[in-house]
């Protein structure tokens, strides 16, 4: 068995060499520099745009009005690109889901904000022109840009920011509270911010204390959306469906014909509750969504086929001043399986796979169709799918819900999770499932986040056994049954499950748990992997049911760790996390409610630190409290990481240009490719390869 | 034959009520609905959704009442306007999800059939009156394959094949430049060459089973002494085999059209997931999956609805081609 182990090991090694040197001659778009939207001055910015030749033949007719009527009057400019790209072209993508079409964010989103992807630190411009912060951090200064418009032609003022704010966020038939990020106030008192209209262009927010990481937080914000950090929505759209703007009577047909009962219901529909604009419902074909993004819906031939074409409005101009984007069409099939997503990919039929469908257990299989089926696979780095991460619950009940003591102690014992991070043969993993390209080591920041110390990722990420059983051993955990099996406090043999919601957090999930489990059997631990549906585990953790859960560590990366530490802390419940009763602890606003499970003083402790974090409006300082946790953590870990880096093999067609450089990182906390720009990507030729 | 007819029809309104409950059940059992999905979703992205949202939300969707309460809703609404309800997973009602969607599965579906009887009969006949041949053994042999293999194995198989060393582009009903055109010629000419992998699969699945099931009961009628009188009588051999013994061996074919009608509707799921058809079959997997619950309702309840009208169809067949049935059910009545 180990021979055989040994010479599979030499032979992915030697498989990885070949396989890197691919890659290396497969990038053969010379990266000069990488990109970010360059905030010309108005002064600057090109007149002399080009009109793409698809909206060409209705400028001429009249239907639509000339470029320099459509741009707003200063466009926001896309710079430090490889190239001057070409018109034209479609790309073909897929979904897996109508609901939650994650494919489309990946390209097709815009935010209030976003940072600079030359550095992925400087927060730049985007839908808002420009900001100022109060010295004291409470108040917001935001000037949006002058003559932008939506795609259906529709000027975007702070009208929009108005009735999104006023009349979704703070309507209490709609909302029975605002997103945190408009009642936020350091004390948990959640009074609201307070919203003045300067003028069409201007605003201003105001907060009972300072928010440091409110800037941040737009970064996150899509108009449309919910949560987040959305401020806006196309208010002349959502008017028509809103009580105090439309007559009641006439709101109470149009829910009838629609099949809904209240106005509420049509409204929610039309707002998208939660989706934003990354949905995309059968309404829209009589009635398209007003868009800000590069491209918009233009038709929905069946349900789950999707057709978009470039929003002739759209705000972006490459240097040369042609409107943006390059790319004329978008489409997206719905895919059944992951299966029927790689046989598109290999018959040529697919001219990008993101994030959410891509994993580096694939990896062969992507090299081996690479020519003939005419795509490029890329060398980005994960900052999401494959981040596998074991999430030992630190409170746990029984059952039958009554809290059980016992197992508590033993996963609160400072102990038990380095014992259980130690036992893991983290190399075995990356060779046997990843071919050896990651980078193993424990729960922290990407190495390039400024969080990052070399002592978070090493710490308790080593292989040793013998300290593993040693730790057990100490926390008295000493005595065994017959099986080998460690005795607990009460007698009964240490049985530990792993619940894993499958393929539903990544492609490798499954195998990995298994290979953990038996690692954890090599320590003395009874410990099985089970999969259960993301909806029952779900209930489970928030139950406090589960012993131990996996997820995959998106939110690493200084874009939205700061914003976001759920895996590290208990700040959100579900999915991961040290425990969801200490989150739900945290969230709840009365914190003597029944059945809250008060967390001990050090996570309190690191809670509190997250809220000097969101509120320290220093940069340097919010790293120092968040630095101030990883030590704690690296001390005593709660969380068990397993990859600190691991590539995101992103696949286009091999004629697409002004792609992201090497080594990018992708995933949720980049929003996938947008914060790359797709909408300056474009065909060699003007079509696919 | 009118009294049997009817005293059949009234026996299936209760069974359909008692399915409808059922489906219902089913749908409710999993943890969870529709919207605690959702708002874990949402959760997921670092929206905060508190307690108080959840309420509101599960108000506006009725889904804080008893379950008899949403039960009778449903189904009123099923049984007095056609109406199945919403689905919240594709934001229309569930019956333009289906109806657009079940066209396509019947017409797979209806395909396959013709298929798998039109050569299953045929092939079931000729191998009994030749038993042992090697004609018998060969159909012995591919329907056992049929068997054995589950459809979706052999749709992978077959694709891998098509694919890899035919060279023919496989998966989904038409070619991607053709989906989102109306129909045409063109485009119908494209489907058929989408089509004939899944209609070979789905039929070699049904075939297998009543080569095998008409072989046996024809190997036990002609053993019987009246196909040795009709031979002494010196009727020609086709009429002694097509007149005789298959008119009786055929009743067992005739009596899994109760089984017919739902496998047109849900045989094929799994292949067609598989596949990637865009057809009925993957949508209501995904509303299982997702708790989309009145499209999975309408899924389970119109399958049992075929179920009974399956076994309706067979036995009023049955009483129709065959005497002793017919009369057995008039002496009864």
């Amino acid at each position: 068995m180990d021979k055989r182990k040994i010479s599979r090991r030499d032979f992915l090694k030697v498989s990885t060499i070949t396989i890197v040197g691919a890659v290396a001659t497969a990038c053969g778009v010379a990266p000069t520099q990488g990109g970010v939207a360059t905030e010309a001055p108005a002064t600057q910015a090109p007149i002399s745009g080009k009109e793409p030749p698809l909206l060409r033949p209705r400028v001429d007719s009249g239907e639509l009005p000339p470029l320099s009527e459509r741009l707003p009057e200063s466009p926001a400019v896309v710079g430090d690109r490889d190239a001057i790209g070409v018109y034209g072209g479609e790309v073909r993508m897929i979904h897996f889901d109508p609901v939650w079409s994650v494919s489309t964010y990946d390209w097709n989103s815009e935010r209030l904000l976003h940072y600079s992807d030359q550095d992925l630190r400087t927060i730049v411009p985007n839908i808002f022109e420009s900001w100022e912060v109060s010295p004291d951090g409470t108040t917001f200064t935001v000037k949006m840009r002058k003559g932008m418009k939506f795609s259906d032609g529709e000027p975007l003022t702070t009208e929009d920011v108005r009735f999104y704010i006023e009349d979704i966020w703070f309507n209490t038939d709609i909302n029975a509270s605002p997103m945190w990020q408009l009642r936020f106030d350091g004390a948990g008192n959640n009074t609201p911010a307070v919203l003045e209209v300067i003028d069409d262009f201007t605003f201003k927010l105001t907060y009972s204390a300072p928010f440091g990481s409110f800037i941040a937080h737009l970064t996150r914000g899509e108009p449309g959306n919910n949560g987040s950090g959305a401020l806006l929505g196309p208010s002349h759209f959502y008017k028509q469906y809103h009580n105090k703007y439309t007559d009641q009577a006439k709101l109470d047909e149009m829910a009838k014909a629609a099949k809904l009962e209240t106005w509420v219901q049509l409204f929610k529909q039309h707002w998208d509750w939660g989706m934003g604009v990354w949905q995309f419902p059968a309404w829209q074909k009589d009635t398209p969504y007003p868009v800000l993004s590069p491209w918009h819906l233009i038709d929905l031939p069946q349900e789950g086929l999707m057709i978009m074409e470039r929003n002739p409005y759209y705000w972006k101009v490459d240097l040369e001043g042609n409107q943006l984007p390059y790319i004329d069409n978008l489409r997206f099939d719905y895919i059944t399986t992951g299966e029927a997503a790689k046989l598109k990919l290999a018959q040529n039929e697919l001219d990008s796979l993101g994030m959410h469908d891509v994993t580096m257990a694939e990896y062969a299989f992507y090299k081996e169709n690479e020519a003939a089926g005419n795509f490029q696979v890329m060398d980005y780095v994960s900052v999401m799918s494959d981040r596998n991460v074991l999430f030992p619950q630190h409170v746990i009940f029984k059952e039958d819900g009554t809290p059980d003591d016992v197992m508590t102690e033993i996963a609160q014992h400072p102990n038990f999770v380095k014992a259980l991070s130690v036992a893991i043969d983290r190399e075995e993993i990356n060779e046997s499932l990843l071919f050896g390209t990651a980078r193993m080591g424990q729960l922290a920041p990407v190495p390039s986040s400024k969080y990052y110390k070399e002592a978070y990722g090493t710490a308790f990420a080593q292989f040793d056994t013998a300290l593993a059983n040693k730790l057990l051993d100490e926390m008295g955990l000493d005595k065994k049954n017959d099986q080998g099996i460690r005795l607990r406090s009460d007698g009964e043999p240490l049985t530990y499950v792993i619940e894993q919601a499958g393929l539903r957090v990544g492609p490798l999930t499954p195998k990995v748990c298994e290979l953990v489990a038996a690692y954890w059997r090599d320590v003395g631990i009874d410990a099985t992997s089970k999969e259960v549906t993301a909806n029952l585990l779900d209930e489970r953790l928030n139950n406090g049911q589960v012993h131990c859960t996996v997820w995959h560590a998106d939110r690493c990366s200084d874009l939205l760790l700061p914003l976001e530490m759920r895996w590290y802390i208990p700040t959100q419940t579900l999915q991961g996390g040290p425990s969801s009763k200490w989150a739900a602890w945290y969230n709840a606003v009365d914190k003597t409610a029944e059945g809250l499970v008060e967390p001990p003083d050090q996570i309190k402790n690191y809670l509190a630190l997250f809220d000097q974090m969101t509120s320290a409006v220093d940069e340097d300082e919010r790293v120092k409290f968040g630095q101030e946790i990883f030590d704690g953590l690296a001390e005593n870990p709660l969380g068990i990481g397993l990859i600190l880096e691991v590539p995101a093999p992103l696949i286009f067609n091999k004629n697409m240009r002004n792609l992201p450089k090497a080594k990018a990182l992708m995933g949720w906390d980049t929003y996938g490719n947008s914060t790359y720009h797709p909408e300056a990507y474009f065909y060699e030729g003007g079509t696919r390869a | 034959m009118l009294n049997y007819i009817l005293g059949r029809l009234a026996r299936m309104i209760p069974q359909i009520f008692l399915v409808s409950i059922l489906a219902f059940i089913i749908i409710q059992l999993p943890p969870g609905d529709f919207l605690t999905e959702q708002i874990n979703r949402l959760r997921a992205t670092g929206a905060t959704v508190d307690e108080a949202q959840v309420q509101l939300l599960t108000n506006m969707y009725g889904l804080d009442q008893p379950m008899y309460v949403q039960y009778f809703r449903w189904i009123g609404n099923i049984v007095t306007r056609l109406d199945f309800g919403y689905s919240f997973l594709w934001q229309r009602p569930v019956n333009d999800v289906l109806l657009s969607r079940m066209g396509m599965t019947f017409f797979i579906a209806f395909l396959a059939f013709l298929v798998s009887w039109g050569l299953a009969i045929p092939v079931g006949i000729y191998v009994a009156v030749k038993q042992y041949s090697f004609a018998d053994y060969f159909f012995t042999f591919i329907g056992f394959i049929g068997l054995a293999t589950p459809g979706f194995l052999l749709a992978l198989v077959l694709m891998y094949i098509s694919y890899a060393i035919l060279g023919i582009r496989v998966g989904g009903l038409y070619s991607p430049e053709f989906e989102p055109q109306p129909m045409s010629w063109a485009k119908f000419v494209d489907l058929l060459k989408h089509l004939w992998l899944p209609v070979i699969i789905l039929a070699i699945a049904g075939m297998a089973n009543i080569i095998r099931t008409l072989r046996a009961t024809m190997l036990d009628e002609l053993r019987k002494q009246y196909v040795t009188v009709a031979r002494s009588k010196g009727l020609s051999e086709y009429q002694v085999i097509m007149q005789y013994p298959v008119r009786i061996a055929i009743n067992p074919i005739i009596s899994q059209t109760t089984y017919l009608l739902a496998w047109l509707f849900s045989g094929g799921t799994v292949v067609e997931i598989v596949m990637n058809l865009n057809t009925a079959g993957p949508v209501l997997w995904r509303a299982l999956l997702q708790q989309d619950m009145y499209t999975a309702g309408a899924y389970i309840l119109i399958l049992g609805v075929l179920y009974s009208l399956g076994s309706l169809l067979s036995d009023l067949l049955l009483a129709a081609i065959d005497p002793r049935i017919r009369f057995g059910a008039m002496e009864a009545a």
